[in-house]
């Protein structure tokens, strides 16, 4: 894109993070095959849908686990400037967004099992429309971050 | 001063009521009543049926009278109170101010009695009012309004002083507008509907005669149904369109509008104009040989007003006469415009995703070679592909962003800064090689948002768009 690139990155530890929830969602598509495997010594079904069937599994196990979680890390950028934030991701489709300060209604922060493990939190942010989301940022600037726009968006008082 | 003091709704609130509650009922009434009938005639079980339908009757009845009772509302010095709730009580204040816009309908039960409804939306409604009053005198009403508006002391003021200006649609525009309004889709939906029920009802001898001899006439008749079925339709559609905006008006006050419009259901929307988030110039495809146009706009909360959650500016307006119409309603969204065109190399993607559609269906091709004549389809998407290419555009005007792109229609958008919730610029790897880009841009709308996606942008034009975005908002 021809915009220079959003300054800040996600922290480094997601890359881990994103693997580990890829392992899995691939664990609950190994269970599905394994479903079917076991279900096959009772009844009479091809043995191809089975292949076919792990073979997505394999092939959805390396994507989630090994490409998508890299991919991911190399577009996630954002950018908090004094009157708009800029945020862009995207693995294939590169997405840029651009939300005016003074649109924003509120921001909150939350994390998941996963990402509290890594001591990483995601930070929502919501226009009257719409809802953006910066994952895995540290805790901390996690929370620098959602004060910071807290009072960035509280200075531009418009009403709707 | 009357001010604190508590109303109610008119009594007839209880009658409206109480057939609210009958609709319901009447599906589950009919089921039970068909299972009834198979069971044989039981007299216990019939005196069992008829005790418990008087029953649900009677409570029916006694919850509408105690629902009527207990809604109250009062104007207050500062809110909106509405009291309500047989059981539970509940209690709602309602700040003028935060209230986005309120609309007065009246049905024709209503209007036999010379009454209206009254809608009440504030930011955080979403699809559903966020209250409404079921029967009111109109006088009441108007002071609601007239109160919510902000105008406490005109709540008992005259009613006349001067007279606002105001737009009307004539008889002949109407026509046309429906004549045009290409709704032929969902009356034919419609149609369909109505004589799927029916054919149930048809004796079955009927039927397979009626096969037979369609076998027997060939497809010339089917054919012939077919495209009387569509013309009837169509006139379905334009009745319907006039029925819903005849006496179509809009008013305009310092700053607001109000919009009436029905002859049978005959409906008002009054909006703040700083409620207003955008607004459209809808071309559609039989309206813009003759440079007729339709106007919309994208209000904040603006509750269920008409079908698909818009609300019709003007319903034909020609296009000479648009800037200075908008000029007269919305000043600010009258501006001249002059779209910088989409890069010449973006005409390919565009041709390319006018034609891509046909792709999956080329194997069916060498199967059934029938199936060739949808290739006569194949120029009209080419054509509406090119057109869409030509359309497209974009133009920064100090606060205002316009933006034009055409599925069927032709659509250009007007927004301010300060309504656009956020702009995305979406890229794929193939249009990194050529340096466009995806662009959409949110503005709040009913029920939530809406986005309008203009589609291969030069990339360059980010830069622009970010500072444009990033300038002060405060005197937009």
């Amino acid at each position: 894109m021809s915009l220079t690139a959003p300054k800040h990155r996600l922290h480094p530890k997601a890359i881990k993070a994103w693997r580990i929830k890829g392992l899995m969602y691939s664990v609950i598509y190994g269970l599905f095959t394994a479903a079917f495997f076991i279900t096959r010594l009772f009844l009479d079904i091809p043995l191809s849908i089975g292949i076919i069937m792990g073979g997505i599994t394999l092939f959805l196990a390396a994507l989630q686990i090994f490409i998508i979680p890299k991919i991911r890390m190399i577009y996630w950028g954002y950018e908090i400037k004094d009157n708009e934030i800029d945020i862009q991701h995207g693995l294939i489709i590169i997405k840029r967004t651009l939300i005016p300060m003074a649109r924003i209604q509120h921001v909150d922060t939350e994390h998941g099992p996963i990402m509290r493990k890594f001591e990483l939190a995601t930070l929502n942010i919501a226009t009257a429309g719409t809802e953006h989301k910066i994952p895995a940022l540290d805790f901390e600037t996690a929370r620098t971050l959602r004060k910071k726009i807290a009072s960035l968006a509280a200075l531009s008082d418009d009403d709707v | 001063m009357m001010m604190s003091d508590y109303k109610r709704q008119h009594p007839f609130m209880i009658l409206m009521s109480l057939i609210t509650q009958l609709k319901s009922l009447f599906l589950p009434f009919v089921l039970v009543l068909l299972f009834q009938n198979q069971g044989g005639g039981d007299f216990y079980t019939d005196a069992l049926f008829l005790a418990i339908t008087g029953g649900i009757l009677v409570l029916s009845v006694l919850y509408s009278i105690f629902k009527w009772f207990f809604y109250r509302y009062s104007l207050k010095e500062d809110a909106l109170i509405v009291r309500s709730g047989v059981f539970i009580k509940k209690r709602r204040y309602i700040k003028p101010e935060r209230v986005q816009t309120t609309s007065m309908e009246a049905g024709i039960l209503l209007r036999m009695r010379g009454l209206v409804s009254l809608k009440v939306e504030t930011a955080g409604s979403k699809i559903e009012a966020e209250f409404t009053l079921e029967a009111l005198k109109p006088e009441d009403a108007k002071a609601i309004q007239n109160y919510l508006k902000g105008d406490v002391k005109e709540t008992f003021a005259e009613e006349e002083e001067a007279e606002p200006s105001f737009i009307e649609i004539g008889l002949k525009d109407l026509f046309l507008a429906a004549l045009t309004s290409g709704n032929v889709g969902i009356a034919f939906l419609f149609i369909f509907a109505v004589v799927s029920q029916f054919i149930e009802f048809v004796p079955d001898e009927f039927v397979s005669e009626l096969q037979g001899s369609l076998i027997g006439q060939g497809l010339l008749l089917i054919f012939i149904i077919g495209v009387l079925v569509l013309i009837a339709s169509w006139i379905i559609s334009i009745i319907r369109y006039m029925l819903r905006f005849s006496l179509f008006k809009v008013t305009m006050e310092e700053d607001e509008l109000t919009i009436t419009r029905g002859l049978i259901v005959k409906r008002t929307f009054r909006v703040k104009k700083h409620r207003i988030q955008a607004v459209n110039i809808v071309e559609g495809i039989l309206r813009e040989p003759f440079s007729f146009a339709t106007v919309e706009c994208e209000v904040a909360g603006g509750g269920s007003y008409e079908p698909g959650h818009k609300i019709t500016l003007f319903p034909l307006i020609r296009k000479n006469n648009l800037q200075k119409t908008l000029k007269s309603v919305l000043p600010e969204y009258s501006v001249e415009f002059n779209l910088s065109p989409l890069p010449k190399r973006a005409m390919r993607r565009y041709i390319v995703r006018a034609l891509i559609l046909y792709v999956p269906i080329i194997p069916v091709f060498f199967f059934y070679p029938i199936s060739l004549l949808v290739l006569i389809t194949l120029p009209i998407a080419l054509y509406f592909g090119i057109l869409r290419y030509k359309n497209g555009g974009y133009e920064i005007k100090e606060n205002m962003l316009i933006q034009r792109s055409r599925m069927i229609a032709k659509t250009t958008v007007i927004a301010k800064r300060r309504a656009i919730q956020d702009i995305t610029l979406t890229q794929t790897i193939l249009q990194k090689h050529r340096n466009l880009v995806h662009f959409d841009m949110t503005v709040m709308s009913t029920p939530s948002h809406k986005t309008f996606r203009l589609k291969d942008l030069p990339s360059s034009t980010m830069e622009e768009f970010n500072d444009w975005l990033q300038k002060n908002t405060q005197n937009s």
